[in-house]
């Protein structure tokens, strides 16, 4: 995560999800413009490209058809991870509910297994973004690095960050936490080489 | 790969909403700087505030009316609070933000990171083509004096030290440069 340099010297005022959710009814933040919260700073998210979204479309399609049938897939919908942080991660499989989530935005304890899709955003993704899903207890957080065919496995939160994270490569498989008898391939998530797009800008 | 993450900028707008529903309005203070909301330095030389504001205060007496932590509207980098700016006088004064049009002379201290603070000036006040901007530079207990806006920088800087006077450009008055850099 690299910030303007001028700004290095400076603390950014923090806002609550209440006072982000505030300034979304009020127009400050308006529907157009994409943001998420991550530890009280709000961010602009970046425009997705097509090997970001086609790694979006091929998790989805992967784990929709192998999951029970009670488990939500959801995709690029916010997660109140906790006061502080309303991300809204690219792909998560959270506990089943009646009404979908529709009467309380998920939390970190109904977050099964949380999927960031790396595309020239990677220091942030293991970064920062880590940072907050440790430190609100998301058990098992995947990244997938499109660039490099690579996921990044974190499990083990504590409160200063994941004890545990694992380096999986195209050939491998890794099972989720949540469900034991899964295996998924590597390729399921970051694609076979092939299937990888020349740079398709994002 | 280089990353590049973008916080969400806030305009001179959005910030006065959230200052006008009171979210800026808590235990510490806030500025609007390069389009972040960030907390204004605290107070490790809030006595060299106080006391600045004192000094100039009564050297300015008659010759401004003083804002000390005000905001000033300085249009493209909006609403910066600098530590203390005499505005000129305005018969409305009070009924709109000032804006670098309006400010005489506009100081700053910096403490921890001189550089910092003068780059931010040099860079920030001179597109808002103020035309007097010091920074009071406490670890060294140096002014620096920064005139002659143009659009990419001031084209005079000047460092005073202490024990030297400099006159601002709108007042007949000379400040004597030592007390307001003391840290405490």
């Amino acid at each position: 995560m690299t910030l303007a340099p001028q700004r290095a010297a400076t603390r950014p005022r923090r806002f609550t999800v209440a006072e982000y959710h505030w300034m979304g009814r009020v127009g400050i933040l308006r529907p157009e413009e994409r943001t998420e919260l991550l530890d009280g700073v709000i961010v602009e998210m970046t425009p997705i490209g097509g090997a970001h979204a086609a790694t979006v479309k091929r998790a989805n399609h992967f784990f929709s058809r192998r999951v029970p049938e009670s488990i939500i897939v959801s995709v690029r919908d916010p997660i109140r991870v906790d006061e502080m942080s309303e991300p809204q991660p690219d792909l998560a499989l959270l506990r089943p509910r009646d009404d979908f989530y529709a009467r309380a935005t998920p939390t970190a304890s109904d977050v099964l297994l949380l999927v960031e899709v790396a595309f020239h955003s990677l220091d942030y993704d293991l970064g920062p973004k880590a940072e907050a899903y440790a430190k609100a207890g998301v058990p098992d957080y995947w990244v997938a690095d499109v660039d490099s065919g690579r996921l990044f496995v974190h499990r083990e939160p504590t409160p200063t960050g994941y004890r545990a994270v694992q380096i999986y490569r195209r050939g491998e498989t890794v099972t989720p936490l949540a469900f034991p008898d899964l295996a998924v391939p590597v390729e399921a998530i970051v694609g076979s080489p092939s299937a990888e797009p020349e740079s398709a800008g994002s | 790969m280089a990353t590049t993450v973008t916080p969400h900028r806030f305009t001179v707008r959005t910030f006065q909403q959230l200052d006008d529903v009171g979210l800026l309005d808590q235990d510490e203070r806030f500025e609007l700087l390069d389009e972040a909301i960030v907390h204004l330095t605290p107070p490790p030389y809030l006595g060299a505030v106080n006391r600045r504001a004192q000094c100039g205060a009564t050297a300015l007496a008659g010759h401004a009316p003083g804002a000390i932590q005000h905001s000033v509207d300085l249009g493209l980098r909006p609403a910066v609070q600098p530590e203390s700016a005499p505005l000129a006088w305005r018969d409305d004064s009070g009924s709109a933000m000032p804006t670098s049009e309006d400010v005489l002379l506009l100081s700053e201290i910096a403490d921890t990171s001189p550089r910092h603070a003068c780059v931010r000036t040099g860079r920030i006040d001179a597109r808002a083509a103020i035309l007097d901007a010091w920074v009071a530079d406490l670890n060294n207990g140096q002014r620096v004096v920064h005139r002659e806006p143009t659009p990419p920088g001031y084209r005079a800087v000047h460092i005073y030290r202490r024990g030297e006077t400099v006159t601002p450009l709108a007042f007949p008055v000379e400040a004597i440069v030592g007390p307001a850099e003391e840290a405490r």
